[in-house]
């Protein structure tokens, strides 16, 4: 009994693997809708301002390094919040855990910068991991202990990580050389920075961690024991519980490694671009939050969070370009994500919607 | 004699959802003033039609009329409107809320736009004084006990004006005697005049109480037994199509040696539990749900923690171990609650399925799993247990009841364990996955294993266990052997009395 | 310096009038089945709109009416997506936070034509109404005297929300929808109505609290200027377990915390700790008191 009244030259099976990367464009360009009916409210042309958002992020050799660099970061973060969603956690405070993990990272390259590069890189980095980690832990264990949801705890520990470092770097850490407006930490040794490699851009060597970590994550999420464990809490904690999984653990290492991740955007971040801490400029560039839509329109595959974090790099980047050419405001960028969001909610119906018309029909 | 005008006539009834057809032209007339009672096994239909009926659901195609006059119920106003009020399986109260609030709710009386607490609490005196049935109206839901809740349910229904009561799966939560109570209620209802539509799946009772039986099954009447000429044989076999088991065979077998051993356990919901379970038995835990048996159980698998007591399998002392210590050992836990607990609904057939055997090699060496011999072990339960599916990868929630727990049987049952605790088994799944889960239980005790029946279904833990414990209010009360239980006994130690002399 | 003193307890009542409005919006939303945490954006955007209202009209009560009117709004669009296409109400009510930042700073710039923040010491921002009799009585006379009238507002609210939800049919069903959508529905209630006219009355009590963020005692907008006030009126109805009287008591707790940490700015602790504590103050109660969410009971509606 088909339901379908086409023609059966029309009926055609598409792969029904292919459906869930067609509901993202689609969501995608209903987001996009959004932004232009925004634009248009502003009373400017959306088809402009669609081709100067293009043009802004990948119109030209430095427009594309633009956006791969702003990528790095929001990726990572991107990530991070994956390996909390996989174990079923909200992990709000992403932007505290990169906050933090830059600054222990920038502060950990001047103490120690007497050790060989070669050990101190890598010291470095462990120690944005650490902080951003440390940040999380506790969050995690409130909620295992006293019943304090995730999403609340992350989000007030982000408040107060930021307000913390800040005065850090108002006070005790600040380097006061060179009379900068903004606070900021000493500068950290030439031999750990990351190389740029593409000239006369600020894309660098962070970019890789984007080639590494998805297929690890990935790895470890369908092949080992500790993913399977994780997995199962997500799907279901009293069934992981259940099975001897305790979910206890699995929080608190699922938090440990997602504000690792964070830290590490933070540590990269300092590495890479800024080369050392400065004041707000993690949180105004908003790449957290980025990250963590991406998470969630990627629907937690860390491979696709890679596709989804360009993406919204691209879009924050050609917003940016787009202002400058047209006025426009680049808060743009924030409705189609706010949008993208609300497109998410729908992803079901659209689904469903899109298996009705394209597959042939299929007997239960 | 002529025949009176059927007070509800339901003629060619068709309802689908989806891809399945619910309902396939049934036909259905009830005389007023009787009992008439709606037989079939879980997804035939029954529920369904009185949902229809009682406007909780639309029908696809079919004509309703009530006192000959054609209807359309097109809501749960409208059908009250018509005298129609029904009491569902899972009681829609809100605890929170007193009785007179709950009696009330949807048809508050008002004074000055505001909740009349007083005329409300009088209409709950006013009516249980009619009907002789008793409840407080000032007290919260949260503190009544089941036959209460019952009793405010059909209260309320009386209260929106029902002549025509329909109660579904009314038995399920009753000891024997209080189902008893129950049929006083029906008979004194019937005295007043008022019809009653009575859905279940237990034959005894239905011969019992109804004055017209009719079968469904798959979405088709199959047949009107007379309650005064049939027997639960001829039903069920209307029921499902062919002959049906309602009794295993199985050989004597001589205890071995003790698997499960019990001593003053207390924790959450059970105050003192003594009991052994040994090799080649059946222990069957017979109890109204609610008296501590879901607890008893996570107790015994290490979910609870223990407050006080011992827990040994096999002689070695458990108390204090984790979950995945006493499933490593020796048990298998089929848990009451599948979606909640032994599932990840959304979560494939093969990952459910490796479920506690997930940190043995070897399906995992060194922390990494071995996804050959995963996927040998998946297909070889999906066949061995025939769970219906196309793709292992499928998640769980796209499987009937049925289905989806022979995945948790099959995973519980696939490594041998000595040691079987199966909490409600058999809950919700239609007649051939219920055989086929009562046949794998006997099967694994023939050959030594020991098995933990928990069961509300009176008729599951009689068919077949060796011997039967019931527990009341935290506590194990009686033992009997199973051969020789009588259900009126079992039934008196569920209602918590114990000083009849039992017979075993 | 004395740091407690009346002056305390006034800043105090002031400073916890936006978090009792918007923790009383979001008791309605709980009451419900519906987890909200998108408190903060619907105050925001009631924030802003109250001072484009002042700036449009020059009048301040339109403003407070064009503030209600936009966080109804936005509190509606959550209402839609929760209630009618059942996403997940925390994803969908973080979606609304952040596109109500966006959207804020976005108009920002185009009504006001800056970044970052808009002051016009010209704009007139709701009078300070000083109560007759009250005004004269040592202590409470300076604490409750002299405040906008969405401060004497809120108390009054208090108490008509106590009726309304105890002691009126609606309330009734609103309770019951909360506590089990199914029972409800079959009891004839129509439940997404319910759920919508609480969402709506969310939606007015943010933009109230907005407001007085905003258009009391300066007039000003800057961008994201709840300041996770938003958050800190969910964990209020969480402690007061969605009951108008403990939460009038949990958002005196919290705006002590925010009164107290002015004035400590002027005694020489670094403005940065000072202005952590009203987090703090907040994740201490989550700790301390363990309480649970209210359950979220939209999803499992047939």
């Amino acid at each position: 009994m088909s339901m379908s009244a086409d023609s059966p030259a029309k009926t055609q099976r598409i792969p029904s693997a292919l459906i869930p990367i067609l509901v993202v464009l689609i969501l995608t360009i209903m987001a996009l809708l959004i932004g232009a009916v925004a634009v248009a409210i502003a009373g400017k042309s959306p088809l402009l301002a669609i081709e100067e958002l293009i043009r802004g992020a990948v119109g030209t050799r430095n427009n594309i390094a633009a956006t791969l660099t702003r990528s790095i970061p929001i990726v990572i973060c991107g990530l991070a919040a994956t390996v909390g969603f996989k174990a079923g956690l909200f992990n709000l405070g992403l932007e505290g855990q990169m906050v933090v993990g830059a600054l222990a990272s920038a502060v950990t390259a001047n103490a120690l910068q007497g050790l060989p590069a070669i050990v101190l890189l890598p010291v470095t980095i462990l120690a944005g991991c650490a902080a951003g980690a440390l940040l999380a832990l506790p969050a995690a264990w409130w909620q295992t202990r006293f019943n304090v949801p995730l999403i609340i705890s992350t989000l007030l520990l982000n408040y107060i990580a930021v307000l913390f470092v800040s005065y850090l770097v108002n006070n005790p850490l600040r380097d006061l050389s060179g009379g900068a407006a903004v606070p900021q930490t000493v500068m950290i040794p030439e031999a750990i920075r990351f190389g740029v490699i593409l000239s006369g851009t600020r894309l660098h060597a962070g970019i890789f961690a984007l080639l590494i970590l998805p297929p690890l994550l990935a790895w470890i999420f369908r092949r080992t024991r500790l993913g399977y464990q994780l997995r199962m809490t997500g799907l279901n904690p009293d069934f992981a519980a259940y099975g001897g999984i305790s979910v206890q653990r699995m929080t608190l290492l699922a938090m440990a490694a997602s504000g690792a991740l964070a830290g590490l955007a933070g540590a990269v971040q300092v590495l890479g671009v800024d080369f050392r801490f400065i004041d707000n400029s993690l949180t105004a560039g908003g790449y957290a939050w980025t990250g963590f839509i991406a998470a969630i329109l990627a629907q937690a595959n860390p491979a696709l969070v890679v596709v989804t974090g360009l993406f919204l790099a691209g879009l924050e980047v050609g917003a940016a370009g787009m202002q400058r050419n047209t006025q426009i405001p680049l808060q743009i960028a924030d409705i189609v994500q706010a949008g993208i969001i609300f497109m998410i909610a729908v992803r079901q119906r659209v689904g469903q919607w899109l298996r009705h018309i394209l597959l042939s029909e299929q007997r239960s | 004699m002529a025949n009176p005008v059927p007070i509800v006539q339901m003629t060619g009834i068709i309802k689908r959802f989806g891809q399945t057809t619910a309902l396939a032209a049934v036909d259905l007339a009830i005389t007023e003033g009787e009992v008439h009672a709606l037989v079939g096994e879980n997804g035939a239909g029954k529920s369904t039609l009185m949902h229809i009926l009682a406007g909780v659901v639309q029908a696809d195609h079919g004509q309703i009329s009530i006192r000959g006059n054609p209807v359309t119920i097109d809501s749960v106003e409208t059908a009250n409107k018509l005298g129609i009020g029904m009491v569902h399986q899972h009681f829609m109260l809100l605890p929170s809320l007193t009785v007179a609030e709950n009696l009330t709710l949807g048809r508050e009386p008002k004074r000055r736009g505001f909740f009349d607490r007083a005329a409300a609490a009088k209409a709950v005196t006013d009516l249980g004084e009619r009907y002789d049935l008793h409840v407080n109206p000032h007290v919260r839901v949260s503190e009544l006990s089941v036959g209460d809740l019952q009793r405010l349910e059909i209260l309320r229904a009386l209260y929106r004006g029902a002549d025509i009561l329909i109660l579904d799966e009314p038995t399920g939560v009753l000891t024997p005697q209080e189902t008893q109570g129950l049929f006083r209620v029906i008979r004194e209802l019937k005295r007043d005049g008022k019809t009653t539509l009575f859905i279940s799946h237990k034959l005894e009772e239905v011969i019992e109480i109804a004055d017209t039986i009719t079968v469904l099954r798959d979405g088709h009447v199959t047949g009107k037994p007379q309650p005064t000429m049939t027997d639960s044989q001829e039903i069920a076999r209307l029921m499902v199509g062919r002959d049906v088991f309602l009794e295993f065979e199985r050989p004597q077998l001589t205890q071995g040696a003790a698997l499960l051993e019990v001593a003053g356990l207390c924790g959450k919901g059970v105050n003192g539990v003594t009991f052994n379970v040994y090799a080649n038995e059946i222990v069957g835990i017979a109890g109204v749900t609610g008296n501590g048996q879901t607890e008893l159980a996570d107790l015994i698998a290490g979910i609870l923690p223990v407050r006080a007591g011992t827990i040994k399998f096999s002689g070695k002392d458990v108390t204090r171990d984790s979950v995945a210590q006493r499933r490593a050992a020796s048990l298998a836990y089929i848990p009451e609650d599948r979606n909640k607990q032994g599932l990840a609904p959304d979560g494939g057939i093969s990952d459910n399925l490796l479920m506690g055997a997930h940190s043995r090699p070897p399906l995992i060496q060194r922390g990494i799993l071995n996804t050959a011999a995963i996927r040998q072990r998946t297909e070889m339960l999906i066949q061995k247990f025939n769970i219906k599916t196309k793709n292992a990868n499928n998640a769980a929630n796209t499987l009937s009841g049925g289905n989806a727990q022979r995945i948790v049987v099959a995973r519980e049952l696939a490594d041998n364990k000595p040691l079987i605790v199966a909490a409600q088994p058999t809950r919700g799944i239609d007649i051939a996955a219920c055989e086929f889960v009562r046949d794998a239980l006997v099967q694994r005790r023939n050959v030594g294993a020991g098995v933990l029946l928990i069961s509300a279904d009176l008729g599951e833990v009689m068919s077949i266990s060796d011997r039967i414990l019931v527990m009341y209010r935290g506590k194990i009360i009686g033992e009997v052997a199973g051969l020789f239980a009588r259900e009126s006994d079992l039934g008196l130690l569920m209602a918590g009395i114990t000083n009849v002399n039992v017979s075993g | 310096m004395t740091i407690f003193d009346a002056a305390l307890l006034a800043s105090t009542v002031r400073l916890f009038t936006p978090i009792l409005l918007a923790a009383l919006g979001g008791m309605f939303t709980a009451r419900a089945g519906i987890f909200n945490v998108a408190l903060e954006g619907m105050m925001l955007v009631g924030s802003f709109f109250a001072v484009a209202g002042v700036f449009w009209t020059g009048n301040p009560y339109l403003g407070l009416l064009l503030a209600v009117a936009a966080a109804t709004l936005v509190a509606l669009l959550f209402g839609y997506f929760v209630i009618e296409i059942k996403g997940d109400a925390v994803i969908i009510g973080l979606a609304i936070n952040i596109f109500a930042l966006g959207f804020t700073t976005y108009a920002m710039r185009l009504v006001f034509g800056v970044t970052g923040g808009y002051y016009d010491p010209s704009l007139e921002g709701l009078p300070d109404i000083s109560l007759p009799i009250i005004r004269d009585i040592p202590v409470l006379g300076t604490m409750f005297s002299d405040h906008s009238i969405l401060v004497y507002g809120a108390f009054v609210i208090v108490v008509l929300a106590y009726l309304f939800l105890f002691h009126h049919p609606f309330g009734l069903h609103l309770r019951a929808v909360g506590e089990n959508p199914e029972a409800a529905g079959s009891l004839g209630i129509r439940v997404k109505r319910v759920q919508y006219v609480s969402v709506a009355l969310c939606g007015i009590l943010c933009g109230l609290a907005g407001a007085q963020l905003s258009i009391s005692l300066v007039t000003q907008f800057v961008e994201g200027m709840t300041a996770g006030r938003g958050f800190i009126a969910l964990v209020a109805v969480m402690f007061g377990q969605a009951h108008p009287i403990k939460i009038l008591g949990a958002s005196l707790l919290f705006g002590l915390a925010y009164a107290a940490s002015l004035r400590l700015q002027g005694i020489g602790i670094p403005t940065q700790f000072v202005a952590m504590l009203p987090y703090v103050a907040t994740l201490v109660v989550l700790i301390v008191t363990r309480i649970r969410p209210q359950r979220q009971s939209v999803k499992e509606q047939s």
